[in-house]
């Protein structure tokens, strides 16, 4: 099956599609929702990109500490399911199921856990304020139906992308020790400080013999460099 | 080849059932199917001189590959395998701690190595069109790069890991030269606290503009990772012409260079040895060539893959064929092999060293050392390196304990043989001062006066080995604060390179806003092949190649393909043509 094929059966299959889908159809289906969310995302990005709910791409934009960074998502949602565990049928299923739920582009992170028969899927909603493609809780949930799946409960919450994965993921705390071979944790856990402000010392020599260093390439290159007088000025910075 | 030779190398993709059944079981991992990506069991298992892995997809059927095409090298190098110590401050905490992996990435607690070679994407924008690259912006595709801002948060990000945080980063691309701000991007990195700063680039930028190097060089790029796929302009249409001009460039810059080929069986492998002895030509320059066997990742059919694939030992074994043994798979080690040095020196320094704990089927090195009366000696030829591992690994208790190094390092002197080492090098003092000074830093008195030979070979879904992946050290800093394995990152890019980076790119019309003056075709790479080729450092550099296999000293055979006939300039128009680099006249 090549890809050119796929692609142009999901186009002709899109329309009539989704809820009637029988289960024996199951491999198919994520694709066609896939292509679903792709034909939604282009008609939202032939719009001008600043029409879409009024969003501008600026607005993705994010200041933490007066320097701006792009945080494509605010306040998206997250599904935390729970099934009979027959149903997610085997380990090598929910490693399957966990892919094609992180192949759709509005699933942002999708874990299928089977041995706790829980599917937990964050995702971007419709009516979220950003540009990126959307999708809601039915549309997952028959995601889910058509591969034979029937929530035995379900619980939905908001997600502050920023601060719960972005922030987390930029700044995740120690949750265990390593000490170096030969160290056990509690030896270690004594001199670990000590490490650590000499490993900061050692840093800023490297530093310190590197700007020794471009200062004396500087002599050897000076008539390159000194046409790049930004390139000197930073050095500092 | 010989029919005989090449019905052996297809036969083992073609065994019955029962045939599969009688071949020795050499373990169990688990893998994906390469059509579905379920993740299922695969067999690692022994057919003839060939390892090879079959997984069965409930869905898909059978599917055999190449593991590694010699089972000897593979039963020595596998002992060298240990567990690293993964991450203090994982990047992400997935609900079933990994047991979905490579689907929980992130870098997740699972993993088992720290970061050894952080890659950043700098920019999706390319000047080349490679037919087998997947990743640079297309016509009508989002723009990813991010700000210099940006880009010192992801620095921060890698330098935030603990135990060890990574010292060496590679900026990647796309071509990474073509971010406008690409040197502050590389301060940045110096910055942050990177000691080895390389850029995985093709150097045309670089040849043609010899003050960026300079510039570069200045910021603290240490190393070109150059695209070199070999000597000849049919093996290398990608930068041929050019690379007379980066090597000028990066010499007078004073950058060392790494040749990368990508080595695909049937395209370019008969340049193996051509590509050691190019160069040995510019040792000066040069520090190392790292082979990266194909991978051959998204769907194609069956032969052509059978035809194209190759793997570390196959390339080793080519090698060893075009230099007739002056370098030859005995010379060859697994990385893992290093981690009794990184165990030693942390137990008798007390302090963290680099663990190079990736799988050993991942990546294999040696060194080569071009003496004065121009002898290739390859480093086992008088290093005992086995009985040195061997050593340092039977007396690692009594070598921590304070006082028992200076001892038991003077027992280290049997193994280098003071008759056969090259006479330009003390390689004694050398192993000495690195395992006293306990830093790897000492190395660097070998790097400058030998050449490194490299392989890694990256995973695709045939071939997927979960235990190589979760001890992978080359991670990608994503924009969103994850980190991923480099054989998650681009073999499933659907879920994270191109998903992710999609979610942090800039839309179309926003850059055009942005950049009025720009199109998807002004930033592609016209080549004057004219003007490069009858330039007089184009004819000095590839009619002068020396043929050191050729020389009395080597054994007086010349390696194949040493010395490519210079082309003539229309043929090299078409062959640039036929690569999808179009050419200017004039």
């Amino acid at each position: 099956m090549s890809s050119v094929s796929s692609a142009d059966e999901v186009e002709k299959k899109q329309s009539g599609l989704a809820e009637e889908q029988s289960a024996e159809e199951t491999s198919e289906i994520g694709i066609r929702i896939n292509a679903r969310a792709v034909k939604e995302t282009k008609k939202e990005k032939s719009q001008s990109p600043s029409a879409e709910g009024d969003v501008a791409y600026e607005e993705e934009l994010i200041e933490e500490l007066g320097k701006k960074y792009h945080v494509p998502y605010r306040i998206v949602k997250e599904a935390e399911i729970a099934v009979a565990r027959e149903q997610l049928k085997s380990f090598s299923d929910a490693t399957k199921l966990q892919y094609d739920l992180m192949t759709l582009d509005p699933v942002l992170k999708a874990s299928v856990n089977y041995g706790k028969a829980r599917i937990t899927i964050i995702y971007n909603p419709k009516g979220a304020r950003n540009l990126r493609p959307k999708t809601d809780l039915q549309e997952l949930l028959a995601f889910l139906g058509q591969r034979g799946i029937q929530p035995s409960s379900v619980q939905e919450r908001d997600y502050d992308y920023y601060k719960e994965f972005y922030s987390y993921t930029f700044n995740p705390p120690r949750i265990r020790t390593r000490p170096p071979y030969g160290y056990d944790p509690k030896k270690w856990e004594k001199i670990k400080e000590e490490y650590e402000k000499e490993r900061l010392k050692r840093e800023e020599e490297k530093r310190q013999k590197f700007r020794q260093w471009q200062a004396a390439y500087l002599e050897r290159h000076r008539d390159v460099l000194s046409k790049y007088p930004q390139d000197l000025a930073r050095r500092h910075a | 080849m010989q029919a005989r030779e090449e019905e052996q190398l297809f036969a083992v993709y073609h065994r019955t059932k029962e045939e599969l059944e009688r071949m020795p079981v050499l373990g169990k991992t688990q893998t994906v199917c390469p059509v579905c990506k379920r993740v299922i069991e695969g067999t690692i298992y022994r057919d003839g001189d060939y390892v090879m892995i079959r997984k069965i997809c409930p869905e898909h059927g059978t599917f055999i590959e190449k593991y590694w095409e010699d089972y000897e090298l593979y039963d020595k190098m596998r002992n060298f395998q240990y567990n690293g110590r993964g991450l203090e401050n994982p990047n992400y905490i997935p609900d079933t701690s990994g047991a979905n992996c490579p689907y929980d990435c992130g870098i997740c607690d699972r993993h088992l190595s720290h970061t050894g070679l952080a890659n950043v994407v700098i920019t999706n924008r390319c000047h080349l069109n490679c037919w087998y690259c997947f990743f640079y912006a297309k016509e009508g595709e989002p723009i990813y790069e991010p700000s210099l801002d940006e880009f010192k948060k992801l620095f921060a990000n890698l330098r935030a890991q603990r135990p060890i945080p990574p010292n060496a980063i590679q900026l990647t691309g796309g071509e990474p030269t073509m971010h406008p701000q690409i040197v502050e991007i590389v301060r940045a990195a110096r910055e942050a606290g990177f000691e080895q700063v390389q850029l995985n680039t093709t150097g045309i930028n670089l040849g043609l503009d010899p003050d960026l190097a300079v510039r570069l060089r200045y910021a603290g790029v240490n190393t070109l990772y150059l695209s070199f796929d070999g000597v000849s302009m049919r093996a290398n249409p990608k930068n041929h012409w050019e690379i007379p001009f980066i090597l000028e460039a990066a010499r007078k810059a004073e950058i060392g260079i790494v040749f990368v080929p990508t080595v695909i069986s049937g395209i370019n492998d008969h340049e193996l040895g051509a590509m050691v002895n190019f160069a040995l030509n510019h040792l000066d320059v040069v520090r190392a060539v790292n082979y990266q066997p194909v991978s051959l990742v998204g769907r194609m059919p069956d032969k052509a893959r059978e035809q194209m694939r190759i793997t570390i030992p196959g390339m080793i074994k080519e090698l060893e064929e075009q230099t007739h043994g002056v370098i030859n798979r005995d010379h060859w080690f697994s990385v893992p092999y290093t981690g009794i040095f990184d165990k030693f020196l942390e137990a008798v320094a007390g302090r963290y060293m680099y663990d190079m704990s990736i799988h050993f089927a991942c990546g294999m090195g040696t060194y080569l050392f071009l003496d004065d009366d121009k002898k290739i000696v390859p480093l086992p030829e008088f290093v005992d390196v086995l009985g040195i591992y061997e050593y340092l690994r039977e007396n690692y208790d009594e070598i921590k304990e304070e006082g028992g190094i200076t001892k038991k390092l003077l027992g280290i002197r049997r193994f280098v043989d003071e008759e056969k080492q090259p006479k330009s090098v003390n390689f004694l003092k050398l192993l000495t001062n690195f395992l006293m000074n306990k830093d790897f830093g000492s190395l660097g008195a070998i790097h400058h006066k030998t050449l490194f030979l490299g392989s890694m070979h990256f995973q695709d879904e045939y071939n997927y080995d979960v235990q190589r992946v979760e001890r992978c050290d080359i991670h990608y800093a994503m924009p969103d604060g994850e980190v991923l394995p480099f054989c998650t990152f681009n073999v499933f890019p659907e879920i994270y390179r191109d998903k992710i980076q999609r979610q942090f790119s800039i839309p179309p019309e926003v850059w055009k806003k942005q950049h009025p003056d720009w199109s998807y075709s002004s930033d592609k790479y016209r080549r004057n092949v004219k003007l490069l080729q009858e330039s007089e450092l184009y004819r000095k550099v590839y009619g002068g190649i020396v043929d050191f296999f050729a020389l009395p000293v080597n054994g007086g055979k010349p390696v194949p393909n040493a010395k490519p006939a210079l082309p003539e300039v229309q043929d090299s128009a078409k062959s640039s043509e036929a690569f999808g680099v179009r050419v200017s006249q004039g």
